[in-house]
Formats: C-alpha cells, structure tokens, sequence
C-alpha cells in the first residue's frame, strides 16, 4: 500500500505538470510570452557588450521609467468599452465608447511621453534626443500594450502570442541594426537604441494585418485634439482609489530598482538583470499556484496562509528559486565587465521572494477589506522605504543598507497584509456559520 | 603650461587621431611633480591598489580623488577632450599605474591586444617615465580605430562572439588573439609604439587595437584619464 504522503506529493506534481503541458498547448502564446520576458535583459546583455556597462544602465534606466509610468498611469481607460464589446447584448453605443477609449488612451499616452521627456531632460544626464526617444518609445509601449489586452480579453491567445513575437523579431531587428549603425556613427546612442525599439513597436501596430483598417480610422478620426480634454476629464473622473492602490503598488515591487537607480546608477543594468533572473518566481508562483487558487480565495474558501503553506505553493517557491539561483550564477559569464556582488544576489533573491508572497495576502486583503485599509498599508510602506532609504544613503554602505532597509519595508507589509488576511478570512468564515446556523434554526 | 594654451591647439592634432587613432599633445606638468605623483604609486599600500601581471604592475583607479597632482592632470586632460569632443566632459576616472620588468617566458606577456569599445573611445595618457622600446611602451595598430576596420572586424567575427560564456565572461574584442595581431594585422597595418619623454601627454581613440607592450627592464609609470564613449 503506497504511504500517504507519496501519494500526496505524485498527485501534486501530476496536478503541476498538467497546468505545465495545458499551457504549453498555446504554443503560440507561450512563445509571444516568452519572447516579451526576454526582450528586455537580452537588449540589456547586447547593449553591455557593445557598448559597456554605463550605458546598459542608461537604457535599463528608460525601461524602468517607462514601467514605473506605465503602472502610474494605469488607469482603467478600457473599462466602458471592454464591457459594452464583450457584453452578450452588444450596445448601441459601442462605436462612440471605443472612441471615447482610444482618445482617451491616446491623451494618456501623449501626457505620458510629455511626462517622461520633461523628466529626463531634467535628469541633465541624456541630451534632448535620447528624452524625446524614450518618451516615444513610452507612447509605443502604451499602444501596443493595449492592443494586445484586446486580445486577451477577446481569448484569441494565438493572435495574441503572434502578435507579442512579431513585435519582438521587428524590436530585435531594429536594435540591432541601431546598434550596427552606431559602431559606425557617431549618434546619441540612448535616442539610438530606445527609437529602435519604438520602431519596432510602431512596426508591429502598423504592419499587422488585423484591424489596420479600423485603427488607422480611429487615429485618423483622433487627430482632432479637441478631444483630448474631454478625454483626460474622464481619465481623472476614475476611482481614485484603486488607481492609488494600482499606483503605489507599482512603487513598492519595483522600488529595488528605484532605490539602486537613485544609490549605484552604474549597477541598474546588471540589478534589473538580476531582477529579472529572480522575477522567475514571481511569474510562477502566479502562474502555477496563485491563478489556479483565485476563485477560492475571491470565495473565502481558502486563506491566503493556506496558499502560502501548502507543499504545491513551497515546491513553486524552491524549484523558480533554483531556477533563478542558477540564472543568477550564469549572469557574469553573458554580463562581463562588472565585478560580481554575491551580497547582491542574496538581496534581489529576498526581495523578490517578499514580492512574490506578498501578492497573495495583498489580492485578499484587495478584495476583503475596505480599500483604505490597504491604501494606508501601501502608503505607510512607501513612506518608510523612502526614508530608511535615506538614512542608508548617508550612510557608509549606501547601497547594501538601502536594499536591508527596502527588505525590511517589504516584509513588514507582508506580515501584516497577511494578518489582515487572517483576521479577514476568519470573520468571514464567522459569518458563513452564523447564516448557516441561523438557516438550520 | 596653462590649461587653456595647451588644449587650444585642438585643430592642430584632430586631423591627426582621425587619420592614426592618436596624437601627441606636448609635455605636461614639471619634474618635481611628476615625482611626486611617482611617490605617490609606489606608496599605496597593495589593499589600494590592483595588482596584475604577477604582480609587476600596480593600478590605482580614481587617482584624481587621492592626489591633488593627478587632479590638475585630470582638470588639463577634461579641457583637451571637450575641446576635441566639442562638448563638456569630465572623466569618470583617473588611473596612476606603474609597471615593472617581468619574469622571462612569463603567460602574462599574452593576450593583451584588446580595444577599449566599439564606439570612438578617448583617452587621454601622460607618462611619468621616460618609455623606451624595452620598458613596455603603449603601441597600436595604426588606423584601426576606422570604421570601415572595424565593420570588417566585425564581421569577420574578430570582436564578436555569439556567446560569450565560453571565454569566462569577457568580451571578445578585450582580447584579442596575438597571432590575428601579431601576424595577420602588421601585415596589412602599422604596428606604432609611442615612445616618449617624461611628461609627454597623447589624446588617444582606444576603440583602435591596442596595449601596453610588456616590461623588460626599467620601469613605466603613467596616468590615464578615461572618458565614456
């Protein structure tokens, strides 16, 4: 008779290795992911070896900003369309709706860029050209970024996963054919290599045959500014409190690389790609536990401690983290030029593993308690990360003191997003006994 | 000599490092502080230093920090490149290095043909010493830093290797095979050492092949100041 804990864990790997195999069917779609995860670190790992290490950092520094951006400006402009589009009743205002969300997704975007060139101009450190490019690659990203959700909320993944590679083979050829010009030229390599990847999205949004009619009509019908003012009033008109949360959550799980941006600038490239070797258990955590275990804990049939603690959720957690101990290890034989930190290493694994828990309490919490609960837990943890920042900044291990104080920050707010959780989940099974009792009665 | 009269005769060396990758400037700085700053290499205790090539040379990175002489180096070697660049820069560090004559049959006598970065790199150097063919003279290949060199280079997959992991994680071009060098490239190019006095300062584009000739007898001190490219 096979012992019970055997059994257990054939089960669990079984169950883990069907998700693996029902997601790799979308070959399609796997490959567009994959591609879209490793565009950005093999750019990185390009631009270091042509180029050097400084300027990996710069162009690491225009993807960061056009994240942190993006996320800041996430409002939910698709929202009114979207469920108008989807909805079995198709409504009649459903034409003057997508107008109403491409203005106003074309005014974000363009305050975006204006945004980002001013910031970077500011910043003294690139010339006018290399704000301007980057501002526009920010215009790009926004655009293509919203197509393909399109397409995801439309279950077309295979559109989704060609659309997602394609974008990258039009990215890949134009940087490196920026990057061949520049061995030759002398040109602003920043406005270069960023443009270049712009291209590549404009490319792709313009190339691709599906719905280029209907884009270039609705661009063509939005190049009337007047528009925009109405657009942006609904912009604001959102509910600023989600976007707050949304906001400030971005600042938290990218705040490693903004505190190393702000202490070591020369480190951000070899950092963000260490992030990104480590981010691997962010992604399967979601992927491979927390996606399958949403609907129970949006129910309260399971905790968020549950999830964290069961042998599926610890298995995830060992395997990704070897899986990016690994990638780690590998980094400096395809980064050369900059001296290995090992006590680097040990603070992206830790600070990557308190982002990847965190997201488990922090949606139950999202979903159980009122929104101002976790609004003041994210901007108490913004608030106390700045300021330990500063103190490490002053002191003399600037940027090992700045990355404790960050872990600190981020393992404070997941211990109590997950008593929150707990208490949470407890009143509300409280709750379901008493109805229940009171039916039986 | 003053900062400004020694960088004003820009136009006069510029044809010069467009043509042959470097220039000479003119001589820089009195004896009396030139020994000063040699005192100061030999002084830094090794945990201050980078030691290579089995110990004959000593680097000291961000000199111009440590010692108000290779500051007025720095200061001189900022208004040569703006001036040459057109633009305002700084360098982001200045190395003092000495070099001392190595064993006979010594592996570090390898592999030392490099260059700096694809793109125009400007470096400015002053010696200390007196360079002679045997202390280990800086030395080029002379038009190298070209782009139609480099494309060729390029594309004969002299700087590039598809994947790097197999040379330990450094990039191709930082080391360059000696025979490609040594046989191939003085075949069709001039192989130039700079062999100067004391004192004497070059602007150099260190995107050409390049390195620092190994020590025989005597020894070499020099300061670099680097720019980014």
């Amino acid at each position: 008779m096979p012992r019970r804990g055997k059994v257990r864990t054939d089960s669990l790997l079984s169950q883990l290795s069907a998700t693996v195999v029902k997601s790799f069917m979308n070959v399609e779609y796997m490959v567009g992911r994959a591609a879209g995860v490793l565009v950005k670190p093999l750019s990185l790992i390009v631009t270091n070896y042509l180029f050097g290490n400084f300027l990996a950092s710069e162009l690491a520094a225009a993807f960061l900003a056009v994240m942190v951006l993006n996320g800041l400006l996430g409002f939910d402009l698709h929202r009114d369309f979207y469920s108008a589009y989807f909805s079995l009743k198709k409504s009649s205002m459903l034409a003057h709706r997508y107008q109403d969300y491409l203005s106003s997704l074309i005014a974000v975007s363009f305050l975006g860029a204006l945004i980002i060139i001013f910031f970077f101009s500011l910043k003294g450190k690139l010339v006018v050209l290399s704000a301007i490019a980057i501002g526009v690659y920010f215009f790009s990203e926004r655009m293509i970024d919203e197509s393909l959700r399109f397409e995801l909320y439309a279950e077309r993944f295979e559109s989704w996963g060609r659309f997602a590679t394609v974008r990258v083979l039009f990215q890949g050829l134009a940087f490196g054919t920026a990057s061949f010009i520049l061995v030759q030229v002398e040109f602003e390599p920043i406005a270069a290599l960023v443009g270049s990847m712009a291209l590549g999205n404009f490319a792709v949004f313009f190339v691709l045959k599906s719905g280029v009619s209907s884009r270039r009509a609705a661009i063509k019908r939005l190049s009337s500014v007047r528009r925009w003012p109405e657009a942006v009033g609904r912009m604001v008109d959102v509910n600023k409190i989600y976007w707050l949360i949304s906001a400030l959550g971005i600042l938290l799980s990218t705040s490693d690389r903004l505190v190393v941006s702000l202490v070591a600038f020369e480190k951000l490239a070899y950092f963000s790609l260490l992030a990104s070797c480590f981010s691997i258990m962010v992604m399967s955590l979601d992927y491979l536990v927390f996606s399958m275990a949403r609907g129970k804990l949006l129910r309260g049939d399971i905790t968020s401690r549950e999830i964290i603690m069961s042998s599926k959720c610890l298995i995830v957690l060992f395997f990704s983290s070897v899986c990016g101990g690994v990638a780690a290890a590998a980094l400096p034989a395809v980064y050369p030029g900059v001296a290995v930190d090992y006590w680097l290493v040990v603070f992206v694994f830790m600070l990557q593993l308190c982002v990847a828990i965190t997201v488990i309490p922090r949606e139950f919490v999202y979903w159980h308690c009122a929104p101002v609960v976790l609004v003041a837990i994210e901007l108490g943890a913004v608030l106390m990360g700045v300021i330990l920042v500063w103190l490490s900044s002053i002191s003399p291990w600037p940027i090992r003191g700045a990355l404790l104080g960050l872990f600190l920050v981020l393992i404070f707010r997941f211990f109590v997003l997950e008593w929150l959780s707990g208490r949470a989940a407890a009143s509300s099974r409280l709750a379901v006994q008493w109805s229940s009792k009171k039916m039986r009665e | 000599m003053r900062t400004s009269r020694f960088s004003a005769r820009v136009e006069s060396y510029r044809e010069e490092i467009l043509v042959s990758g470097s220039a000479y400037l003119g001589t820089w700085l009195d004896s009396a502080s030139r020994e000063k700053i040699r005192v100061f290499i030999d002084d830094m205790s090794p945990s201050g230093a980078e030691i290579n090539y089995e110990g004959t040379e000593k680097r000291i990175w961000d000199g111009h920090l440590l010692s108000a002489d290779i500051s007025v180096f720095e200061k001189m070697a900022n208004d040569v490149v703006s001036r040459f660049l057109g633009r305002s820069v700084e360098a982001y560090t200045v190395l003092a290095y000495s070099n001392k004559p190595l064993p006979s049959n010594s592996r570090a006598e390898l592999g030392r043909w490099h260059i700096d970065s694809l793109r125009r790199q400007m470096k400015v150097f002053m010696f200390l010493t007196d360079t002679t063919e045997a202390s280990g003279p800086f030395e080029w290949v002379v038009g190298s830093h070209s782009v139609q060199f480099k494309v060729r280079a390029l594309l004969g997959g002299h700087y590039w290797s598809f994947w790097p992991i197999h040379r330990g994680g450094t990039r191709k071009y930082s080391k360059l095979p000696d025979g490609w060098v040594e046989e191939e490239l003085r075949n069709r190019h001039e192989i130039r050492p700079l062999l100067c006095g004391a004192g004497d300062v070059f602007l150099v584009d260190t995107s050409s092949v390049h390195r620092a000739r190994p020590c025989r007898e005597g020894a070499r001190y020099a300061l670099t100041a680097y720019y980014r490219n």
